[in-house]
């Protein structure tokens, strides 16, 4: 199904290989597929069990039985009418995808980067990561058979880097930025001949997050959100969420795409959101991130000119500080019972913002995307929540605590 | 005169085979002079027509980007040419 690879910026084309920019001008490559020999139906989805390979047609690589077996993706929808209520809005829902296998929106491209490098007969995989690739990558490698090299700034959470290890994973902390090791992990993927999942392999990595369209739209029963929100660090994944919601048209399963886009950053770290709010329509790097939302310091974003160029046709950026990313964690946790990290909390607070400012809809119908685990960065929330309360095992001690004691 | 270490990608260098090699070169316009000329990589494959380095492609003096040509090399520098990967 799928025709090869095409340029972003010239349109040249490729046979599918491992290659990741066009060799004429240096451009981006995305993967084409042949929409007219797809036959899909929305009959043949309700036989297929619920996870992201169900979409397989609209994948540009089929996984092996040890990818497949992992059953990632399918997340849950959650309508979230607590937290909807505390934002003053009517119809919003959560795509909860904290729950993968690895506990982020990871798995959906890790797995397709995988698949590909097992494709291609690579010996050995990796990534550069903000830390949830990381862990990702070094499971679907584990599950593979494949060694995992994963490049990171040595700043990341010891959580993310613990899991990756776990998995097996050789971590190569740089003491950088993620940009550095991003630079670094594309030198490494070709002097050592690594399929780097979002460097080298990034045109079928990237097709794993389209997924969380797909999915989307079938659990609202085949219908599209008005809007979403979208946690963004290099653009990869909501670029990838736009293009699903654009092939579900294509293929006539959906009569429209969401009517707003939301990009929602750190302020720490918000190169696509500054270039938004300035009018500009180039992304001018931020040298230093600083922020708690680890997982998005990424201070010059790959998709970041793609992502502008969405969000000057029908989108919205904004960005939120550590103290409002914070206070998102905790009210999607306490209304909903949702424990995310601070990505998540981004999303929510650039959700609440963005309501706040009167520039989204109360009745709009919202897809707010939840991509991380709080457990991988647990002690975000420890700055605002109480110490807990040591008693000696006696009922008494109970009573100036418990109502009614 | 400083000799530097240079990293060139397949996608970039004439033969199509990644390049690992030192170079003795005083500043960075010198050392692309010297790689078109060795015929590692053309001058027209890193620039512009107005003479810029192309619009994807980074050029790193240690793990730094530059966009300065005349920026001074010293012994042991390393330096790479790569396309501005999309990270993330
Ligand atoms: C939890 C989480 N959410 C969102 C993102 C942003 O993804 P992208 O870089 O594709 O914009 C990341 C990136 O690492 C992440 O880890
Ligand atoms: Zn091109």
């Amino acid at each position: 199904m799928i025709i090869g690879l095409r340029c972003r910026e010239c349109k040249k084309e490729f046979s599918p290989s491992i290659r990741y920019v066009c060799d004429d001008c240096f451009g981006a490559l995305d993967v084409i597929y042949d929409y007219d020999s797809i036959h899909l139906t929305k009959n043949l989805l309700a036989n297929r069990e619920n996870n992201m390979w169900r979409y397989k047609e609209l994948l540009p690589v089929e996984p092996q039985d040890s990818l497949y077996s992992f059953h990632s993706g399918w997340t849950p929808l959650i309508k979230a009418s607590k937290l909807a209520k505390a934002l003053g809005l009517n119809n919003l829902y959560i795509k909860n995808d904290s729950v993968n296998p690895t506990f982020s929106f990871k798995d959906r491209p890790a797995a397709l980067g995988v698949a590909a490098a097992l494709n291609f007969g690579l010996e050995a995989v990796g990534c550069a990561s903000t830390g949830n690739l990381a862990a990702a990558t070094a499971a679907y490698a584990a599950r593979a058979g494949l060694p995992c090299y994963v490049v990171i700034p040595s700043s990341i959470e010891q959580s993310k880097i613990s899991q990756a290890q776990a998995y097996g994973a050789t971590i190569i902390a740089v003491e950088g930025t993620y940009d550095d090791s991003n630079r670094l992990a594309a030198q490494a993927g070709e002097y050592y001949n690594i399929g780097m999942v979002n460097i080298n392999l990034r045109p079928y990595y990237v097709e794993g997050s389209k997924t969380l369209a797909f999915e989307v739209a079938e659990q609202l029963g085949w219908d599209v959100p008005d809007t979403i929100v979208v946690p963004t660090a290099s653009g990869a994944m909501l670029n990838a969420i736009c293009r699903g919601f654009e092939e579900l048209m294509e293929i006539g399963f959906v009569r429209n795409t969401p009517a707003t886009i939301v990009a929602a950053q750190a302020s720490g770290c918000n190169p696509i959101s500054r270039a938004y709010k300035e009018g500009k329509d180039v992304i001018m790097p931020i040298q230093q991130p600083d922020t708690i939302a680890k997982s998005l310091a990424i201070g010059d974003p790959g998709d970041g000119i793609y992502v502008l160029r969405r969000l000057r046709n029908n989108g919205l950026a904004e960005d939120a500080d550590d103290d409002e990313i914070i206070e998102g964690c905790r009210l999607l946790a306490q209304t909903e019972g949702i424990f995310t990290e601070p990505a998540g909390g981004v999303a929510i607070a650039v959700l609440k913002k963005l309501v706040e400012q009167g520039k989204i809809g109360k009745d709009d119908k919202i897809v707010c995307y939840i991509t991380g685990n709080g457990l991988k960065a647990p002690d975000v929330l420890q700055s605002i929540l109480p110490r807990p309360i040591v008693v000696k095992p006696e009922l008494k001690a109970l009573s100036s605590i418990l109502l009614g004691g | 005169m400083a000799i530097v270490e240079v990293f060139i990608p397949s996608v970039i260098s004439n033969s199509k085979e990644k390049a690992r090699i030192k170079v003795d070169a005083k500043d960075v316009k010198e050392l692309l002079f010297l790689l078109e000329k060795d015929g590692i990589v053309e001058r027209n494959r890193l620039f512009d027509d107005s003479g810029k380095i192309k619009k994807f492609l980074n050029l790193y003096v240690n793990g730094k980007r530059q966009n300065d040509l005349e920026i001074q090399l010293n012994d042991g520098d390393e330096v790479s040419i790569l396309p501005s990967v999309a990270g993330g």
